[in-house]
């Protein structure tokens, strides 16, 4: 049985090492308050798997599409919303579906 | 191994400029991109795209590839022409076809300085786990099965390889959540360490309750009666039902808060909301007919009073 933790923290150097993201862009993101890592300092902070899989779509999003590194905050500011829409208006569609006949 | 027709795949004409294959490609990325696509094959869909652009924006991959595909068409079998060389290729995750023509990533497929020493990470595999909404509730062991990407020596791929976990899944896990395992992914070359395992929590839609957070909603029907004179009604929840009192008086689309019936958060339960609708019978004999009739007789009531207001 392998254990599995929710909690896992990861630094800024080996998110650096698993996603290929250049540090400074990593600090930019953080910077512009898309992730907010615990710890006051770059040395310091941990981030989660869900500020992983952040940083992961913004590597993508360089490496597919020619995104300028300066740009991609903005990218996945809109992509959460995005998500955040499209979570939203699942949710209500299915309970509208409920109130309304075929 | 099939043959891929790169120009058909990007839908550009096999003498496409280098500007039409780059319009076509961002097209192609912008529709099926995994990050921003709804498209239920958007990974495969994608992959196919970025390598056929892989294959097709660089000159002389272009021009090798060109040359083959005078042997193979689109879907067909394929095996290169005896004696041909695979060149070298820069990295990526690419079909055996492709790697058949220009080789496979390097460093892996560094087939050009093969006594080299190479340590890589391996790659970091990601797979979606479905769960349902009870089994959020406690600690849940599953047996998951996925395949992992498989190198000869020489860097060739090989057949994927079938790797089986048992995984014990934390309670209060939430849709879109990711799990890392770590060390489970790909096998790393050399000294490098092996990629992680990452588990995308999906919860599997419930017939009777929607998740809204950490909160749950179900839809109670109820008869026009129970809405009038109050009732007493069994609802189920995702640990055992309840009994929910509803007062007189109850409307379509009234709120009713059952507490900590919800969904496991890090910050405590979620509540259960039940939201009533009301139904009517599908037939209606003769008796209750007169009653209903007695009722609209006897009753004051518009129920489109809303209207006169705008």
């Amino acid at each position: 049985m392998i254990e599995t933790s929710l909690t896992v923290e990861l630094t800024l150097q080996e998110i650096c090492e698993i996603v290929d993201v250049p540090t400074e862009v990593l600090i930019t993101i953080v910077e512009e308050g898309i992730l907010e890592p615990k710890g006051a300092s770059p040395n310091e902070w941990c981030f989660d798997t869900y500020m992983l899989s952040i940083v992961k779509c913004a590597s993508r999003l360089h490496r597919d599409f020619d995104i300028e590194w300066t740009s991609i905050p903005l990218y996945l500011d809109m992509i959460d919303e995005l998500e955040k829409l499209r979570t939203e208006n699942k949710t209500l569609k299915q309970q509208l579906g409920r109130f309304l006949l075929e | 191994m099939e043959f891929k027709d790169y120009y058909k795949i990007l839908g550009v004409e096999p003498d496409a400029n280098l500007k039409a294959i780059k319009t076509a490609y961002r097209k192609l990325a912008r529709k099926y991109h995994p990050d921003v696509s709804e498209h239920k094959d958007a990974e495969n869909k994608f992959k196919e795209v970025a390598e056929a652009f892989a294959a097709l924006k660089d000159t002389e991959k272009r021009a090798e590839y060109d040359e083959l595909r005078k042997y193979g068409q689109h879907g067909q079998r394929f095996e290169p022409p005896p004696g041909w060389q695979p060149s070298s290729n820069q990295g990526g995750d690419y079909s055996d076809f492709f790697e058949s023509i220009f080789g496979s990533a390097e460093p892996r497929g560094a087939q050009t300085h093969r006594e080299t020493y190479f340590s890589f990470r391996g790659q970091d595999i990601e797979t979606e786990l479905p769960i349902f909404l009870e089994e959020t509730l406690s600690d849940n062991n599953k047996t998951i099965s996925y395949q992992l990407p498989h190198y000869d020596t020489d860097g060739r791929r090989l057949a994927d390889v079938k790797k089986t976990l048992n995984v014990k899944i934390p309670k209060g896990v939430s849709e879109g959540e990711r799990i890392r395992l770590k060390g489970q992914g790909g096998p790393g070359t050399g000294d490098g360490q092996n990629g992680d395992l990452y588990l995308h929590i999906r919860l599997v839609p419930h017939p009777l309750f929607d998740v809204e957070g950490h909160n749950l909603i179900i839809t109670i029907p109820i008869a026009p009666w129970e809405a009038i004179l109050g009732t007493k009604v069994e609802v189920p929840t995702l640990s055992g039902s309840i009994n929910l009192t509803l007062p007189p008086n109850s409307q379509t689309g009234k709120r009713l808060r059952i507490k900590n019936k919800g969904l496991i958060s890090k910050t405590g339960m979620g509540d259960l909301y039940a939201v009533l609708k009301i139904v009517i019978p599908e037939k209606t004999d003769e008796d209750s007919r007169q009653l209903w009739e007695t009722l609209s007789e006897k009753t004051v009531f518009n129920p489109r009073s809303e209207w006169r207001k705008a």
